[in-house]
């Protein structure tokens, strides 16, 4: 009896149940995402300000040849890079670290604990800023409060100096978003087989060992997407610094974001904030690409075996 | 899977599609019933009187809540009704001139400071009321003469009127008597008694609250000071004017009166000032004359009754800032007429003398309230208000104010936290902006 060869019919069926699937998301991408952004490329192109669209001169790529010659937009960059930084790396390391913890305890202890660790991350970001605003307050702030209690009160510049603005406000959006980390990291580390920790502790591995040998090589993966939507939200970041600092003390949290809206909605230079924003694109696709590459790669690769 | 499953799945998917679909249609309609947004093009004068409803584009807050209370008179004296749009003020100017470049129609009178009516009007957003006013259908009688005469000329352009002043606020420095009479200090006039009370005070344990924030406060501080030292930031003619003498001893004035701040004081506005007055943390800071009902309040301040208000120390005048509010009507407006009623009436004594007594902050722009001693004995700012604005600076008020606020505001903000030299941090900005003035 001859083989019947696989119905068409129900392969088209199910590309047809897929596209029907992603449509409402792939319109939606296209209406909120692609076509803002053809005309954020189209507008940077242009002298453009809110009031005199029928009137905007082209001037081809000199709003890209003004960020770099900008003093403050190349400082706004730099800053926005050492806070994705500083952001991303205390994230990880707290991240990481809590879920492994949480890992070792009982379930039902974990289980609290996670749900207590996890309430930062349901205040929305504008609220954390206000909150860590007034936290970082010298006259009536926690922070000082606790800073006074081991002696670093006169010590701790907070919000008041360059040198440590940048890295307080990393800590108001460490401190939110952490719990993010933790909860990814901690379904990935279920995937972890017990039995290679057995393994490792009768061949006489340490924590340290068995953390850095199989944890966090089997974690990999998922600390790629962690980084990747973690690192690309830090170098975003605009709503801490406008509830903070605006920008201050000294322009020393001006981000790229918050320089674009500044330069969008303050100084009227709509173009300009185009050309920042699309800069801004760029150098999120040249810092992260390469990790969506990989991980694209890699589930390419699983999936052909 | 079976081919029944699959047509089941088929269907789901369609109607979980189709459902989704209709809710996105909804959302956008139900924003439609609510915006009132209508792109049919320019306004129109049409007025209709009763049952018609308009739409107020102004920030929110307290002021706003008052207003609400104030305009069911509005309604119950005209049929007309009135929607407030409150919003956050950071986000009021964009929302503004998106919806009148759009022309949508969807704000009918709009609250504007002084130093938006230049682009306002060069964008050809603003109704002139100079016809509307005297449009009989209109209604109303307002005389310019009725208002502050340098705030009309804030608002009005090339010979036409655009705005109806409203209130204003300015700088004030306010002080703890009971304290200042312990210290032996008396009220600081000038400068070198600022600064005497202000290190007093950084020496017995406190300072002064100071709002040098990266950002407008600053800069309303330096203007004050420079206008209270025969100075300007910006000429007559309208050029930027950061390196004269006048304006250059303003900074060090500030930069000296910084090293006496409360600690802090680099990442406050107004806002921090006040409350570090209101829970008696400062015996002496600069706070905003709108913001001074806070203090007075005895259910949310320490100090209400103990608190005095003067114009901000001067070198050589005494000096003030005069930043207005004011009601315009929008081009695109499809209720012009009505619009300017709304206008006027909310620009009448009997409104403004009702929203002062909801809310006591702002002083209002009318000659007659302006002048009213029994109003000034009721709220203890106010003679400190009028006294500063009897010599008031105005914000610069071109189109590119936005930047020299900016470019000064972190110039400033930046002396005071590098303890840099501000003569060059004032040259820099100069050289940066000068030709944008």
């Amino acid at each position: 009896m001859l083989k019947r060869p696989p119905a068409r019919s129900s392969r088209s069926r199910e590309g047809l149940l897929g596209i029907v699937l992603i449509l409402p998301a792939a319109v939606t991408i296209v209406a909120v995402m692609i076509i803002p952004l053809i005309f954020a490329v189209f507008a940077s192109l242009y002298d453009y300000k809110l009031g005199r669209a029928a009137s905007m001169p082209f001037v081809f790529l000199r709003n890209y040849t003004r960020f770099f010659h900008d003093s403050l937009a190349l400082k706004s960059l730099w800053n926005t890079v050492l806070y994705t930084a500083v952001d991303l790396g205390l994230c990880l390391i707290l991240g990481v670290g809590i879920a492994v913890v949480l890992n070792t305890l009982r379930p039902r202890q974990a289980n609290f604990l996670r749900a207590v660790f996890t309430m930062p991350l349901l205040i929305s970001p504008i609220i954390v800023a206000l909150i860590w605003r007034y936290m970082y307050d010298p006259q009536y702030g926690f922070v000082y409060w606790l800073m006074r209690m081991v002696g670093l009160g006169d010590w701790f510049g907070g919000l008041s100096r360059p040198s440590s603005a940048l890295v307080s406000v990393a800590v108001s959006d460490v401190w939110n978003v952490t719990p993010f980390i933790m909860l990814v990291i901690s379904a990935g580390l279920t995937v972890v087989p017990e039995e290679l920790y057995e393994a490792a502790r009768i061949d006489g591995a340490g924590a340290f060992r068995i953390f850095y040998r199989i944890t966090l090589p089997l974690l990999s993966k998922v600390l790629a997407v962690v980084v990747l939507i973690r690192g690309t939200d830090a170098f975003r970041v605009f709503d801490l610094i406008y509830g903070m600092t605006n920008g201050g003390p000294a322009n020393s949290t001006s981000s790229l974001s918050f320089y674009a809206y500044k330069a969008a909605y303050q100084n009227n230079e709509m173009g300009y904030a185009m050309a920042i924003s699309v800069i801004t694109l760029l150098a999120l696709i040249l810092l992260f690409g390469p990790l969506m590459r990989n991980s694209a790669g890699a589930a390419r690769g699983e999936g052909g075996r | 899977m079976s081919k029944i499953k699959i047509k089941i799945k088929i269907k789901i998917s369609l109607a979980v599609a189709a459902v989704a679909a209709v809710a996105l249609t909804g959302c956008s309609s139900d924003k439609e019933q609510t915006g009132g947004a209508n792109s049919s093009g320019s306004g129109s004068r049409a007025g209709s009187g009763s049952g018609e409803t308009l739409t107020l584009s102004r920030f929110a807050g307290p002021w706003s809540d008052a207003s609400v209370e104030v305009l069911k008179d509005f309604t119950k004296q005209t049929g007309i009704k009135v929607r407030v749009d409150a919003i956050d003020y950071a986000q009021l100017q964009q929302k503004q001139i998106l919806n009148m470049q759009g022309k949508t129609g969807a704000y009918d009178v709009v609250y504007v400071p002084e130093n938006w009516y230049q682009q306002y009007i060069k964008a050809g957003y603003l109704a002139s009321l100079d016809d509307l006013l005297k449009d009989p259908a209109v209604g109303v009688t307002v005389s310019t003469a009725d208002y502050d005469k340098t705030a009309i000329g804030i608002t009005s352009s090339g010979g036409k009127l655009y705005g109806l002043p409203d209130s204003t606020q300015t700088d004030l420095l306010c002080y703890d008597k009971d304290k200042f009479s312990a210290a032996g200090l008396s009220e600081p006039k000038t400068w070198d008694d600022l600064l005497a009370a202000a290190k007093y005070f950084k020496d017995h344990g406190s300072g002064i609250a100071m709002p040098a924030r990266q950002g407008t406060a600053i800069v309303d501080m330096l203007i004050t000071l420079a206008k209270g030292n025969d100075s300007s930031v910006i000429t007559q003619d309208g050029k930027l004017n950061l390196t004269d003498p006048g304006v250059v001893q303003a900074a060090q004035f500030l930069q000296q009166l910084m090293q006496y701040a409360l600690p802090g004081s680099t990442s406050w506005h107004y806002d921090e000032t006040t409350k570090a007055l209101q829970f008696g943390q400062a015996p002496l800071g600069v706070c905003l004359s709108g913001l001074a009902s806070a203090t007075e309040n005895p259910k949310q301040s320490k100090v209400a009754g103990k608190l005095v208000y003067v114009p901000m120390p001067h070198n050589k005048s005494v000096s003030g800032y005069l930043l207005t509010w004011n009601y315009s009507v929008t081009a695109d407006s499809k209720h012009q007429q009505d619009a300017a009623k709304l206008a006027a009436w909310l620009t009448s004594k009997d409104a403004q003398s009702k929203m002062w007594s909801l809310y006591p902050g702002p002083l209002s722009l009318r000659n007659d309230l302006f002048n009213d001693t029994a109003q000034a004995s009721k709220f203890p700012w106010l003679p400190a208000v009028k006294e500063g604005l009897t010599n008031a600076a105005t914000p610069p008020l071109g189109a590119n104010a936005a930047k020299l606020f900016d470019a000064l505001g972190a110039a400033l903000n930046g002396n005071y936290v590098n303890h840099s030299d501000p003569a060059s941090a004032l040259k820099k900005v100069q050289d940066q902006l000068a030709a944008d003035f």
